[in-house]
């Protein structure tokens, strides 16, 4: 085979070898992080996952059911959590954020900041803290609705399956009744954030995405009316580990809701706000229409669209769905909400398109379907990567090396996200490969996959 | 029932040139329809008149009550989540339908069209020019105290106008019928606004008490401001400063006629006190039009011709009013009576052309208006 030897590289100025690690980081633990690390573990590479919740699994955790076989988030889930479990080629951190990447292609300096979360790996989530911490603090995880104590377990299939303390509400040393009663000994509330230095060859950013704010949506009424809730929430409001176990209550007053509507595009498709589609929306309404439909038999669900975007063979879920006469939908964009002040309900206001009529409906509870924003809008990764106009990742030939996979892209559904995820697996791999870092055939290299043999070992065969 | 469409892509692309250029984007979402104060449940506006104008339908656009009944105060536009600006498109189909309903015709396009302006003004222009030359007073400007019907007598002037208004007066009633005939046309013969005497009363006054004006302000969708936001201060200033106007006008001609009190009035009274605060009224809201007009470009747009050619006539008018009087005060013969042959080309050219320049809101939105009230569009 011809070519040049390229298993270390000469650098021209020093003459001296060039490491090319093997091991890859991966900047977030969503679905399509998790789904990278495993790809490529289970192919031989070593993967660091650096996570900055206090568990793994992102957004998909948070689902009441998942795209595209609508399973709960466990099913799915789980399988992954074993996967990292079973591969110690997967290291993982929670509570870590990457403060800097440099170097180059094969060779990359990673700084990460660890924040302290004052439980060590002693946990075995009795939940005696919980029982006797005095402080509480918004649940984060259901998105504001109900609360946590300030030591607590983010879910209840939290992985990993450790307690964690949320320092913006907990007095730490001066409080420390939960060390008390800690049998294990699992509590350290002296822990102090720490920074590491990590030697990777490629890097992932799987970053994801979060939900568009919807009280920047002025008109809606989301943060005026309680009984305006988004999407994410409606999939814990029917999670069964959800802030109502599971039942479909309206925020203001708790009583079961009787009639909800769906408004799509609040906030995609937008100028004012989110100029793209966001994708998954028109989906999401019509699975969480099933939700209401499951839980009250009498429920009514209307969904008020542009345009009902259900592409490929979703669209025969959207077929089945529409079928129920308690689902309808109306085209036309609600743009307005006012409150009866007799009835306590909400009424939508909008131009019902096809019969140029204005609708004014009075429902229980009002489901934005608010769209996705890129975690990195505020400029996180800045110089790492380059970005489009919406802090989505665009790949350039100057990002060599380092790879984005899933909603760090662009809005996507989890399928896509997870093919994404293992095509960007297989670039960070190739990567490595090609500058003489690759796995097949073992080598004996130095311990961090610094390879010295030929280069395409695979070609030699 | 089949209907065959036509569509008239020239009147897409003229009301794209005023001032709409961003209709195209539309993508019939309807937000402009929700969140708009004044459109009712049974024909909400503007996301119809979007798709008409995107497809050339003419004769929907123009035929129909919404562009009228409209009062523009810019929420649409607020909201669009295209920016496709639905507020402008309602402008600029006002704006055309002016010179389409017109009668005759030519004084539509002559009223929209720059260079009919120096024809504009030399048809009154000539009109008192003739009555100067007849009277001897071209040649040499009257002597002694200022006094301007030893100018230009009250009598010609009433005559000239009479004549002039009274022409004037039968196109705008014809533009009115004509709009009217398309509204019910388009409508269907069921909802043809039928005994529209009955309400007759109910929208003079809501145009009076500017009903419509002020439920544009009412019960916003959102927090958002709308530029639009003065217009129903600065129309009831604008109105009723014209109103103040007209009434001080008549009292002078019953003045005049009735009990021979004759012209100049002494400042103290009340007629006169009543038109010299009127008239500063009207220029103090002009300019504060004009003024946003300016300074709102980026949000509202540029606005047409016909904006700035209404504004600026009534701002033209209104000053050399004020100009005659001080210089009739200062004694200066040379430039009051050259000022007042100039006030009252501007004048002529206010009133006369009403049905033909943006003035014919009067004449078009009170039609609009009628009909949609007895046909049922009503809140």
């Amino acid at each position: 085979m011809a070519g040049p030897a390229a298993g270390a590289t000469m650098t021209p100025e020093t003459g001296q070898q060039r490491s090319v690690y093997r091991s890859i980081l991966i900047v977030g633990g969503g679905i399509a992080g998790i789904t990278a690390a495993v790809e490529a573990a289970e192919a031989g590479y070593d993967v660091v996952i650096v996570e900055k919740e206090p568990y793994l699994g992102g957004r998909v955790v948070q689902l009441y059911k998942y795209f595209p076989k609508l399973c709960p988030p466990t099913c799915g889930m789980e399988i992954n959590f074993r996967r990292i479990k079973d591969n110690p080629r997967v290291r993982f951190y929670t509570l870590a954020e990457v403060e800097q990447i440099s170097g180059r292609p094969g060779n990359f300096d990673v700084t990460v900041r660890l924040r302290p979360r004052y439980v060590n790996d002693r946990c075995t989530a009795c939940n005696a803290c919980v029982a006797v911490c005095p402080a509480e603090r918004p649940n984060a995880f259901n998105f504001g609705m109900g609360k946590t104590k300030a030591i607590y377990l983010a879910h209840e299939m939290a992985f990993p399956m450790k307690y964690a303390i949320d320092e913006s509400a907990c007095r730490l040393t001066e409080c420390a009744q939960c060390v008390e009663v800690c049998d294990y000994g699992a509590i350290d509330l002296t822990m102090q954030p720490k920074t590491m230095t990590l030697k990777v060859g490629a890097v992932i950013i799987a970053t994801g995405w979060k939900p568009y704010d919807a009280s920047r949506i002025d008109n809606l009424g989301f943060g005026k009316h309680p009984d305006v809730i988004t999407n994410v929430m409606m999939e814990r409001l029917a999670a069964p580990n959800g802030p109502t176990k599971g039942k479909i209550l309206r925020p203001s007053n708790g009583q079961e809701v009787q009639s909800a509507v769906f408004i799509q595009c609040a906030g995609s498709r937008d100028l004012n706000h989110l100029g793209y589609c966001s994708g998954i929306c028109c989906l999401a309404s019509l699975k969480e229409a099933t939700y209401l439909r499951e839980r009250n038999p009498d429920a009514r669900a209307h969904i008020f669209y542009i345009d009902l975007r259900t592409p490929g063979t979703y669209q025969f879920f959207s077929q089945k769905v529409l079928k129920d006469d308690h689902i309808t939908v109306t085209k036309g964009k609600v743009a307005k909400i006012t409150e009866d002040p007799a009835t306590r309900q909400l009424i939508v206001e909008a131009e019902d398109i096809l019969s140029a009529e204005k609708t004014r409906l009075p429902v229980d509870l009002v489901v934005l379907a608010s769209g996705m924003v890129s975690n990195l809008v505020d400029g996180k990764m800045a110089g790492v990567v380059a970005f489009d106009k919406d802090h989505f990742v665009v790949e350039t030939p100057e990002g060599e090396g380092i790879f984005a996979a899933g909603c760090a892209k662009g809005p996507f559904d989890v399928a896509t996200s997870v093919q994404d995820a293992t095509a960007a697996a297989a670039q960070a791999i190739e990567t490595i490969h090609s500058l003489g870092g690759g796995v097949h055939p073992p080598s004996d290299a130095s311990p961090h996959g610094l390879r010295g043999q030929s280069p395409r070992p695979n070609a030699a065969e | 029932m089949a209907t065959l469409i036509q569509p008239d892509l020239e009147f897409k692309r003229e009301i794209i040139g005023l001032d709409a250029h961003d209709l195209s984007v539309c993508y019939q979402c309807g937000t402009c329809s929700a969140v708009c104060p004044i459109s009712t449940a049974d024909n909400p506006f503007p996301r119809k008149e979007m798709v008409w104008v995107q497809w050339g339908l003419k004769g929907r656009a123009l035929g129909n009550s919404s562009i009228w009944m409209c009062h523009q105060c810019g929420t649409c536009n607020t909201y669009c989540p295209r920016d496709a600006k639905p507020a402008n498109v309602m402008a600029a189909l006002r704006d055309y339908s002016i010179a389409h309903y017109a009668v005759p015709r030519f004084m539509g396009r002559a009223l929209s069209e720059p260079r009919y302006l120096p024809l504009l003004f030399a048809i009154p222009a000539l009109v008192f020019l003739a009555i100067l030359g007849w009277l001897g007073n071209l040649t040499a400007l009257p002597r002694g105290q200022i006094v301007f019907s030893k100018f230009m007598p009250i009598l010609y002037i009433e005559v000239a106008f009479m004549a002039a208004i009274g022409l004037s007066m039968v196109g705008a009633a014809l533009g009115g019928v004509r709009y009217w005939k398309a509204m019910s046309r388009s409508a269907g013969v069921s909802s043809n606004g039928h005994n529209p005497r009955r309400h007759i009363v109910s929208t003079l006054l809501d145009i009076l008490k500017h009903r419509k004006f002020r439920q544009c302000g009412e019960e916003p969708a959102g927090t958002r401001k709308t530029y639009k936001g003065h217009l129903h201060k600065t129309h009831l200033a604008v109105f009723w400063g014209f109103m103040g106007l007209v009434v001080t006008t008549t009292s002078v001609g019953i003045g005049i006629y009735a009990f021979g009190y004759l012209t100049p009035w002494p400042f103290w009274h009340p007629v006169k006190i009543l038109g010299n605060v009127s008239g500063i009224v009207v220029i103090a809201a002009v300019t504060v039009f004009l003024w946003r007009r300016i300074v709102d470009q980026a949000k509202a747009g540029k606005s047409t011709y016909s904006d700035w050619l209404f504004l600026a006539i009534l701002l033209l008018t209104t000053l050399t009013g004020f100009l005659c009087q001080w210089l009739r005060l200062a004694d200066l013969r040379a430039l009051a009576y050259p000022t007042y042959f100039v006030h009252l080309i501007f004048i002529f050219f206010l009133l006369v052309y009403i049905p033909y320049s943006k003035f014919a809101h009067i004449v078009y939105r009170t039609v609009a208006m009628l009909h949609a009230a007895s046909s049922g569009a009503r809140p």
